[in-house]
């Protein structure tokens, strides 16, 4: 559980006429993960990187047509089964279908190009202006339409010897210029126009109902509403029919995208070997648990013409790591990838993110209301979010984790006292509370603490459970560095701060303060005597300046652990901050609810957005300061980081 | 309700302390809470480095609500 699962380091060396089934067997089994090969010694310089099966540049351009299809019909899912499909007839259904699809799309094309043109009401009021006289309806006639730019006067100047109809328009910063002239002048008037930025308006559309223009009067442009809305309906009746060719081939690109995906990553996986002519070599990773029986199936394929070597990993090796945790803390998981998972050879922390994430987000929410909406906010999303699964199951246990704070604290919502009334019939039991020098009898709900009354005990609780909590951190960094580098540098690099923390605990009991009461007599009872104390926290130093040099030296001086601890006040401040809002809001409310119907209506409102103000800051910063609390102050006293996910080559189940 | 002079100053005292050290706290974080999520767009893994980054001046806030509390139990009431 504090370590990542056990892998073993595996190397397959055998002839290149079984690498085919070798292939097919890991696949299936899907506990390898492959390094890829690279020639990092002498004896390596023999093999050269594989090259993929010939069968794998068919494949892809199958896959490459699946998956554009896949996406320009917005198919989304997973395929319900994956059934042993001949790859030929795939190739051929696909190819039926695309070429079906580019039809459909090609239409598509082809009519919203028209809606947009008529969407150009610039150019289609333009156009609908146009008046031809009656040398333009002669047949030969070559036209210009399209956009220029320049001053229309000059341009009409130079175009006004060679052209019979001269059309210049402007409407929303659009220069429009429709030319007609005798096709003889067609050069001359291209060149004009060139000089003039000219650009035409180049829609198929367009050409043809300019083609058919020749030599019929401009008035034909009248019924372009009419044609606008018949392409909208045209382009409408595509649309329609395109969604239902995608329902209705939905199921078989799924699947045969799959499909081909694993066929493709097959193929492809001599491109992680080593190979020469003859043989092929590949290295890798598999579960230790699972190495003995991946052996015998390799044996067994090959008839035992491969050779097997599965060893323990080295020291410096870059081992792939797999999380191996019970169910309950596999969400918090999602808090170690966001940061940088465990690397092979150090204590995985995920399990201590899972006792203490709790239990600082639930010490800042701290209430029996807000738990409950949370709970109810994250089980709600979790069905509505599948993915993000892991995640939410982290924010359900904080959630439940607030409830049960929440009850020890007593807080409903920020309500801490019931009613006179109310109070004596549930048989609480009265409390004289000063406030502001008058004196009030209260009945508070039953609680185990109160956080707006205890403050001090709160804090100390806050600096205790942070001592705790690095102290901690300090044991897993002398239990990582002892493992890799022997006690020697685990005394320099942790064992010192671990002599220096006594001191800190001393400072803040005696010097500043901020533990104090109960928790403070506990602590004094354990704490050694100040000349003990001296002793330690010199040897400490002397340790850590001559672990880690003039950084150590520096953070010894200026008190860097005292820091740390003082750091987790914010379990205090975080919890009464958003108990004091909770406060106000009733507070606000309840004035109001004496002011009549109006009165009680802008309470409700008061407490309804107060409440969720404070709801929503209540989910954000807990999570926030709480994980903080973990990256900042506990992983840097001992956490590497930086280990590689085990990514195992065969087909993924579920996820991805 | 009447309060002496000496309490008010320790109050305005404690207000400065919180107050000021968030206003530091808010300066520091400015710079690299817009560094971080720049990284974040190139590197999405950056999150949890990105956020260890930005709340590090957090903890002036922190010291200064300690130093808040602290002044306050000089006045006497909790």
């Amino acid at each position: 559980m504090l370590k990542p699962k056990q892998v073993s380091k595996i190397t397959l060396f055998g002839s290149k006429k079984y690498m085919k089934q070798v292939i097919e067997l890991l696949y299936e089994s899907n506990v390898l993960h492959i390094v890829d090969f690279s020639k990092k010694s002498e004896e390596e310089n023999i093999f050269d990187i594989g090259e993929p099966f010939l069968a794998n540049e068919k494949y892809s351009d199958v896959l490459v047509k699946l998956r554009s299809l896949i996406s320009n019909l917005q198919i989304t899912g997973k395929p319900a089964m994956i059934r042993d499909t001949a790859i030929d007839s795939i190739g051929k259904k696909t190819q039926l279908i695309y070429e079906k699809a580019a039809e459909l799309f090609m239409e598509k094309e082809y009519y919203s190009s028209l809606v947009d043109v008529y969407k150009k009401k610039e150019v289609k009021k333009y156009l609908q202006n146009l008046k031809l006289d009656d040398e333009a309806k002669s047949s030969n006639l070559e036209y210009f339409i399209g956009f220029y730019n320049g001053e229309a006067s000059k341009l009409r100047d130079e175009l006004e010897k060679l052209s019979s109809f001269i059309k210049l328009g402007n409407s929303n910063n659009l220069k429009i210029a429709a030319v007609f002239c005798n096709q003889k002048h067609k050069n001359a008037v291209s060149q004009i126009l060139d000089k003039y930025e000219f650009s035409p308006i180049d829609i198929p559309v367009l050409k043809e109902h300019f083609g058919k223009l020749a030599g019929t009067p401009a008035q034909k442009f009248m019924k372009l509403d009419y044609e606008g809305d018949r392409a909208n309906k045209e382009l409408e009746k595509i649309n329609g029919q395109i969604k239902e060719f995608a329902d209705e081939n939905k199921d078989f690109l799924l699947e045969a995208e799959k499909k081909l995906s694993i066929e493709v990553e097959k193929a492809e996986a001599p491109l992680k070997f080593g190979t020469t002519n003859n043989t092929f070599l590949i290295k890798g990773f598999v579960p230790s648990k699972n190495a003995k029986k991946l052996e015998k199936e390799l044996e067994e394929i090959t008839d035992g013409n491969i050779a097997v070597k599965i060893e323990k990993p080295g020291k410096h090796e870059e081992v792939p790591v797999i999380y191996n945790h019970p169910k309950i803390v596999e969400p918090f998981e999602a808090f170690m990838d966001l940061y940088s998972m465990p690397s092979y050879k150090e204590i995985d922390p995920t399990f201590f993110m899972f006792l203490t994430f709790p239990i600082f987000f639930g010490m800042m929410l701290g209430d029996v209301g807000y738990g409950l909406i949370t709970l109810g906010l994250f089980l709600y999303l979790k069905k509505k979010m599948p993915g993000a699964k892991h995640f939410l199951n982290a924010f359900i246990i904080a959630s439940i984790s607030s409830i049960l704070f929440g009850a020890a604290f007593g807080e409903y919502f920020g309500v801490e006292f019931v009613p006179e009334g109310l109070g004596k019939t549930l048989g609480f039991h009265p409390e004289t509370i000063e406030h502001g020098g008058i004196k009030e009898v209260v009945y508070p709900i039953p609680h185990i603490f109160s956080r707006s009354h205890q403050i001090d005990d709160l804090l100390s609780i806050s600096i205790l459970l942070g001592i705790v909590h690095i102290l901690i951190g300090l044991i897993i960094g002398f239990i990582n560095v002892y493992n890799n580098h022997g006690f020697k540098h685990a005394m320099y690099e942790k064992g010192g701060w671990i002599l220096i923390m006594p001191s800190m605990v001393w400072l803040l009991l005696n010097f500043l303060s901020i533990i104090t009461g109960f928790i403070g007599e506990i602590i004094k009872t354990v704490l050694p005597p100040v000349p003990v104390l001296g002793v330690m926290f010199i040897a400490g130093s002397i340790l850590v300046i001559k672990g880690e040099g003039i950084r150590g030296f520096l953070e010894v001086i200026f008190l860097s652990l005292l820091s740390n601890i003082v750091s987790y006040a914010r379990l205090m401040a975080v919890g009464l901050a958003s108990l004091s809002l909770a406060v106000v809001v009733n507070d606000l409310a309840s004035d109001m609810f004496s002011n009549g119907i109006v009165g009680i209506i802008g309470g409700i409102l008061i407490l309804i957005i107060g409440h969720t103000i404070n709801l929503v800051l209540g989910i954000f910063s807990p999570f926030l300061h709480s994980i903080r609390l973990h990256y900042v102050e506990f992983f840097t006293k001992f956490y590497t980081g930086g280990g590689k996910k085990f990514k195992s080559f065969g087909y993924k189940h579920g996820g991805q | 309700m009447a309060v002496d002079v000496g309490v008010g100053l320790i109050a305005v005292g404690a207000g400065l302390a919180v107050g000021l050290s968030a206003i530091g706290a808010g300066m520091g974080e400015q710079g690299i809470g817009a560094a971080a999520v720049g990284g974040m767009i190139e590197k999405e893994e950056f999150f949890g480095k990105g956020l260890l980054m930005t709340v590090i001046p957090e903890s002036l806030v922190i010291f200064g609500l300690v130093i808040a509390i602290l002044l306050i139990g000089l006045t006497g009431s909790g």
